[in-house]
């Protein structure tokens, strides 16, 4: 349905160019209320990697991504994105974020402004494109994601799938180095599931580095190049997902696969 | 849904609502009324004619006092405080959007002003100006006095108001990487405008016909509230209805544009 730039490399043959472009060391983090939330987690993720995160509810996986864009201050550790440390109330955290997109789970799209200035509105403020300009790569953005006849619509009077569609658009106009998606169907009814992961599957195969919270074990199991697994703020495993989902390891792990998969 | 019987209840309510009604715009219709009486009217029914008389009487020079320029004081001082209590509103919403040290204290200390009397804090204002030696006047001590009144609603208001709004736009916002005054320019101030154009209404109708706090420290002019009070002393002609008539209508005018305006602003918010 959809078509991004065709993958420059594949992901799944060994002569992939491991450029780390997320390296995370360590990370602990205490929420305001001194709950323990992150306990140490390191994780290297390359380019062009497609890495899902997975564990139990509250096990601290939207805090883990939302650190990567400096959305969530973290208090130990260090983590890079492409070289560059990502550090609390650091000035010029904007011009990281720019690098990194993220898709939230309940889209949190603009609803003041349509669909086309949505994803208009970051690159002629923020990356100094003229507006025709960022019309035309919004338009076809929009085309990508299968939208382009609701520019003018506003994100309430589209479907919940369309509206994550639009967001996915909304980052992705920023020309992101990683994308990151913070359960991206959980709010989608069932028939608009698809809709959302086919779109997210074609940017995959385009060679965007992408981080992903979402239980879809069928998506996980094609896409993902890796997986990795939390529970209560520690990192359990980090493994392929031939190896995550047919051969778990950890105790943890197996009993999360159980409750699943049923 | 004939056979629908309503509650006992129900009539009760809506006779409530009716006496509501009735001593809220009755007393405005007769004023209304009187203000169109003939030239030979008086203060009381009957009418005695029909002309335009009186209204036309509250523009002619000193005949009821001095209208015009009160009202022109009335309108400067309640643009003014409008303006200031949007701005400092939504600045002290933004603050306290996050727990900081000492955000109870100056919670309190902004809203405890709404519990002393307001003869007290006109009182008390014009202490302090004599104090430091300055002259009382409506732009001065009066717009204090307004300030203490509408800061306070205000801040209340907004409070609300943010309590209400989803940061996740915020975050959307920061994620793509704006700053935070851009994040404020094109995401927050879009989103609470209506809500900001309701406040300044607030600010303004508060100020419009502020009485007490400012009876003591509006200096040698009066605002129209005081022109209007000292008028219901010596003025025994429909003049005085005529200029009630007259304010009633220009608040009425205002209200309309303000919910043109609200609509106008939130009309693409569809949710
Ligand atoms: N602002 C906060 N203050 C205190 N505790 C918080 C805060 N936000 C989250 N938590 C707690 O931190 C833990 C991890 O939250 P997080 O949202 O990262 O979990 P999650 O793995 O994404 O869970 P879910 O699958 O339900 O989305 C939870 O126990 C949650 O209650
Ligand atoms: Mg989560």
């Amino acid at each position: 349905m959809t078509n991004f730039q065709p993958r420059s490399h594949s992901s799944n043959t060994a002569i992939l160019e491991t450029k780390p472009i997320i390296v995370a060391r360590d990370v602990e983090k205490w929420y305001d209320n001194g709950f323990h939330v992150l306990k140490g987690v390191s994780s290297t993720i390359n380019q062009g990697e497609v890495v899902v995160l997975m564990g139990p509810s509250g096990s601290g996986k939207s805090t883990f991504i939302r650190t990567f864009n400096g959305l969530e201050p973290y208090q130990k550790g260090r983590i890079e994105i492409d070289g560059t440390l990502i550090a609390h109330n650091q000035k010029g955290i904007e011009l990281l974020r720019r690098e990194v997109g993220m898709v939230f789970q309940q889209f949190n799209l603009f609803p003041h402004l349509t669909v086309l200035k949505n994803i208009t509105l970051g690159p002629t403020h923020l990356r100094g494109l003229s507006k025709p300009q960022a019309k035309a790569n919004a338009m076809q953005l929009l085309a990508k994601v299968g939208i382009a006849h609701q520019a003018n619509k506003y994100p309430g009077q589209l479907s919940g799938g369309q509206q994550q569609r639009v967001a996915i658009a909304r980052a992705l106009a920023m020309q992101p180095k990683v994308m990151l998606f913070d359960e991206p169907t959980s709010a989608l009814d069932p028939e608009m599931v698809r809709e959302v992961l086919d779109v997210m599957r074609s940017l995959a195969e385009s060679g965007m580095t992408m981080v992903c919270v979402t239980h879809e074990v069928g998506f996980a199991r094609e896409v993902a190049d890796r997986i990795i697994f939390l529970a209560d703020g520690t990192l359990v495993a980090d493994t392929t997902p031939d190896e995550f989902f047919n051969n778990p390891k950890e105790e943890r792990l197996q009993k999360f696969l159980a409750q699943i998969l049923h | 849904m004939d056979k629908y019987k309503r509650s006992l209840s129900y009539y009760f309510l809506a006779a409530f609502f009716g006496l509501f009604v009735l001593f809220l715009y009755g007393p405005m219709l007769s004023m209304f009324l009187l203000s169109l009486q003939g030239t030979k009217g008086t203060l009381t029914f009957p009418m005695r004619g029909f002309s335009f008389y009186w209204l036309q009487s509250v523009f002619a020079e000193q005949r009821v006092g001095n209208f015009v320029e009160a009202f022109g004081r009335s309108f400067s001082l309640a643009i003014i405080i409008a303006l200031i209590t949007v701005v400092f509103s939504v600045l002290a919403g933004l603050a306290f959007r996050k727990q900081f040290k000492g955000s109870s204290a100056i919670f309190y200390l902004t809203i405890s002003s709404l519990i002393v009397p307001s003869i007290l804090v006109s009182l008390g204002i014009g202490i302090l100006f004599s104090l430091i030696n300055l002259p009382v006047q409506w732009f001065s001590s009066a717009l204090a006095g307004h300030l203490t009144w509408t800061l306070p609603f205000a801040f209340l208001i907004m409070l609300g108001i943010f309590g209400r709004f989803n940061p996740a736009y915020e975050e959307a916002a920061r994620d793509l990487g704006a700053s935070e005054t851009t994040t404020f320019w094109e995401v927050i101030f879009p989103l609470i405008a209506a809500s900001v154009v309701g406040v300044a209404l607030l600010g303004f109708t508060l100020s419009y016909d502020e009485f007490t706090r400012t009876s003591l420290i509006s200096g040698a002019t009066n605002t129209l509230p005081l022109e209007i009070f000292g008028m219901t002393t010596n003025v025994t002609s429909p003049a005085l209805y005529a200029l009630g008539t007259l304010t009633t209508i220009f608040s009425f005018a205002l209200i309309g544009v303000t919910l043109f305006t609200i609509q106008f602003l939130s009309r693409r918010q569809i949710k």
